[in-house]
């Protein structure tokens, strides 16, 4: 199963997929009916050929991210080769920073301080199965419509407008290529329609030649670095002794680990106290965490809300445990995880 | 149009300083104040929906991005938080008729208001008040040209430094000077019947 | 002493200026410093509000001493609520957007990237200092940006990787009134981010995003 993580556009892909794209679908709604709201099926078809084409197209650009004040770009590349995808990305900012992966195993370095983590990402594979299933919640939650056709890095690209319908979440603009269904560029939308965030990326080539070795050799050539190997324990929320007793809607537990806390991993003892338990919901198309560690004064010092673009994090204490609520939702989601939040009783 | 006045202050909330959104609500609460006792008769619940205002307003303050003035942003909060206020109490049976009463059809609320003894203000409030706003006016007519000119142009027409600089032909360094003695003169005619006089209490 | 009426002087004149809002960043945060240590400062900045408005409307020359109250009333409210942080971007030098290939033809430019303060990179995160608000911590956020506590490492004029960043307690830095970054506020925001990215659909700015909270740590 595969990692999701600090891929182009490619959430949650399954080894061994083989690539089934619906290019029927995208002729079907740009039939005379063309803009307009969609069947849910038709949204399923559009997203899902979005998601493959992450998944199993070759290409290679210019990545771009603005938003919270903040303007970072990279240089990436998919590949996709039989059952085995590869990915890496070079940070055009700040510092050094090259990302590669391999399947579900992601590795990281830093160049400038000889740091590398090796990373098992767990999976958490909800968008396709929901398509898959005929789940509709995507469509329960959200309205999804096309919205004509604009041009971007060069490629003809349909735009796609999400609108929440409810509060409890964000809405999307998404540009996607119209010969591959390659996402190009996606904005998240707040409450009053305000742009805060874009990704997009500012120049890409499609079709491009695979070259997964160009992936698999900087992973293996791991000498030069000390290499961090961050263990990521999968467990259950009420082993743990919690229960989320309530959860905003339409958002599903979709996984549970422990994980360390301190330094990214750099302790790789199972030690209680650097431990914290990572529960993550999911509506369809975005996510939220709830982290829970034991209350330390010295590093709990008061709760905080805190927003960077579409991220917004709340931090508060509860009893003895200190909660961190985070996700690309509107705060009173977060708030509504914490409050829903309570101790199992023994 | 000129910069919100308010942004400087603005920015220090969003970096965490929340005194300094206590600074914004020590400016703003006689205005907020005066906007909801005019959507609402009871003015026993103004100080409680002016409360409410300001903690939505504090809790929405990352989502304010300047594109209108930081006071325009308040004054909206403040007519839908009274507005909500109002719901719930037609809803609820044991409110009375007259809390439960708006002001809507009463003058429109950019207009000058008169002073009118209200439900809640004693002789003594009153009376207050008219002391502190002969008190200033009395001040205003004391100053020296130059000051009085200063303030009026900041103060009455809004003008920036900059401009009054021009209109006043001298650096803008010289009309903050003469604003804030301005300012200073006036105070030192009010301090005596503000009882917070010394700040501590504050 | 002289001396106290001297410096309330100064933050006296200061505080008028943010009345007007004639203030940059730095001295602004100077002023709301003088706000909170200085009862002198906080009564004359009740006062010169009070002189605007009266001079514009005789119906706001209400009873001072409500002014007192309420705020009293409401900083205990306030205690209770999350502090909100919503970062700013730190001036820096501009550098030039990545250019967009957009094809000959109808290739639209793009200016999403707007202003040329946004169009920097990132800055670098040094180590940084916790925001407190307890009853006797207080926030010192003059330029020089050090904790009444003594915890202090920032250098805000020049960001320097501290040498402890790893092992000293992260916090948040506050330098010419911005927030930067809080170190540890990254570390969530990256083990979300490894799972959850900004959609399912895989916008992947989160873990470009992740890059400021990498450079923190290393």
């Amino acid at each position: 199963m595969q990692g999701m993580l600090r891929r182009p556009f490619s959430a949650l892909a399954m080894v061994g997929a083989v690539c089934l794209v619906a290019p029927a679908a995208w002729a079907q709604a740009s039939a005379p009916a063309g803009d307009g709201p969609a069947q849910a099926r038709d949204v399923r078809a559009w997203l899902m050929r979005i998601h493959e084409a992450a998944t199993h197209r070759n290409f290679q650009g210019t990545f771009v991210v603005s938003g919270g004040g903040a303007v970072s770009s990279a240089r990436i590349a998919h590949f996709c080769e039989g059952p085995n995808q590869f990915e890496r990305s070079e940070s055009l900012d700040g510092q050094a920073r090259h990302v590669f992966r391999h399947n579900d195993v992601v590795t990281t370095l830093w160049p400038a301080s000889h740091v590398a983590t090796v990373e098992q990402r767990a999976m958490v594979s909800e968008f396709p199965a929901l398509l898959q299933a005929g789940d509709d919640r995507i469509t329960d939650f959200y309205d999804v419509r096309k919205q004509g056709a604009e041009r971007i890095a060069g490629y003809e690209a349909n735009v796609l407008v999400v609108t929440p319908r409810d509060n409890y979440r964000y809405g999307y603009r998404l540009w996607a290529d119209q010969a591959t269904g390659l996402l190009l560029r996606a904005d998240v939308l707040g409450e009053h329609s305000e742009v805060l965030e874009t990704s997009a990326f500012s120049d890409i080539a499609i079709g491009v030649k695979p070259q997964p070795e160009s992936v698999l050799a900087p992973m293996k050539k791991l000498d030069a670095y000390r290499v961090l190997r961050p263990v990521l324990t999968p467990t259950k929320l009420e082993a743990e002794g919690w229960t989320q007793r309530q959860m905003a809607p339409g958002f599903r537990q979709v996984s549970c680990v422990k994980r360390p806390m301190d330094a990214m991993g750099e302790s790789n003892k199972a030690n209680a106290d650097q431990q914290v338990l990572q529960t993550i919901y999911a509506d369809g198309l975005t996510y939220v965490s709830v982290f829970i560690e034991p209350f330390n004064p010295q590093r709990h010092t008061r709760p905080m809300l805190a927003s960077v673009g579409p991220t917004q994090t709340l931090m508060q204490q509860q009893g003895d445990w200190w909660i961190t609520v985070v996700g690309d939702v509107p705060a009173a989601t977060l708030r509504m995880f914490a409050k829903g939040l309570d101790r199992l009783k023994k | 149009m000129n910069p919100d006045v308010d942004a400087p202050l603005i920015e220090r909330v969003k970096a965490g300083d929340v005194k300094a959104f206590e600074m914004l609500v020590v400016k703003y609460r006689r205005r907020i104040e005066r906007l909801i006792g005019r959507m609402v008769r009871d003015v026993d619940l103004v100080p409680d929906i002016a409360q409410e205002t300001f903690i939505r307003a504090y809790r929405a303050i990352p989502q304010f991005r300047g594109e209108s003035a930081f006071y325009t942003w308040l004054y909206r909060i403040a007519v839908n938080t009274a507005k909500k206020q109002l719901m719930e109490l037609k809803r609820d049976p044991l409110v009375t008729e007259s809390a439960r009463a708006s002001r809507d059809d009463d003058e429109d609320n950019t207009s000058r208001v008169e002073n009118e003894l209200t439900d809640g203000e004693t002789p003594d409030a009153v009376l207050a008040s008219k002391q502190i706003a002969s008190a200033v006016n009395f001040a205003i007519e004391a100053l020296s040209d130059d000051l009085r000119q200063a303030i009026t142009l900041r103060e009455i027409e809004g003008f920036s430094y900059e401009e009054i600089a021009e209109l006043m032909n001298c650096p803008i360094g010289t009309v903050r000077s003469r604003i804030f003695r301005a300012r200073e003169a006036i105070a030192t005619r009010l301090r005596p019947l503000l009882d917070t006089r010394d700040g501590e209490r504050w | 002493m002289s001396f106290d009426a001297e410096r309330d002087a100064a933050a006296l004149e200061r505080l008028s200026a943010l009345v007007d809002g004639e203030l940059d960043a730095e001295a602004a945060a100077q002023a709301c410093g003088d706000w909170r240590e200085r009862g002198e400062a906080r009564a004359g900045w009740h006062a010169y509000h009070l002189i605007g408005d009266v001079l514009r409307s005789d119906d706001l020359a209400v009873d001072p001493s409500r002014d007192l109250v309420f705020l009293q009333a409401l900083r205990v409210r306030l205690q209770d609520e999350p502090v909100v942080l919503a970062p700013q971007p730190l001036p820096v030098p501009a550098r030039q957007a990545p250019a967009f290939a957009g094809n000959g033809s109808t290739g639209r430019r793009w200016n999403w990237i707007g202003t040329s303060a946004v169009a920097a990179g990132f800055v670098t995160v040094a180590s940084v200092v916790m925001l407190t608000r307890g009853p006797t911590a207080t926030i010192d956020t003059s330029p020089a940006a050090t904790l009444a506590q003594g915890a202090a490492v920032a250098q805000p004029a020049s960001l320097q990787m501290s040498p402890n960043a790893a092992a000293s307690e992260p916090q948040a830095l506050v330098a010419n009134g911005a927030l930067i970054r809080d170190a540890r506020l990254d570390r969530y925001l990256a083990a979300h981010k490894q799972f959850a990215g900004s959609t399912a659909l895989g916008v992947p700015s989160a873990f470009l995003r992740n890059a400021t909270a990498y450079q923190s740590e290393r």
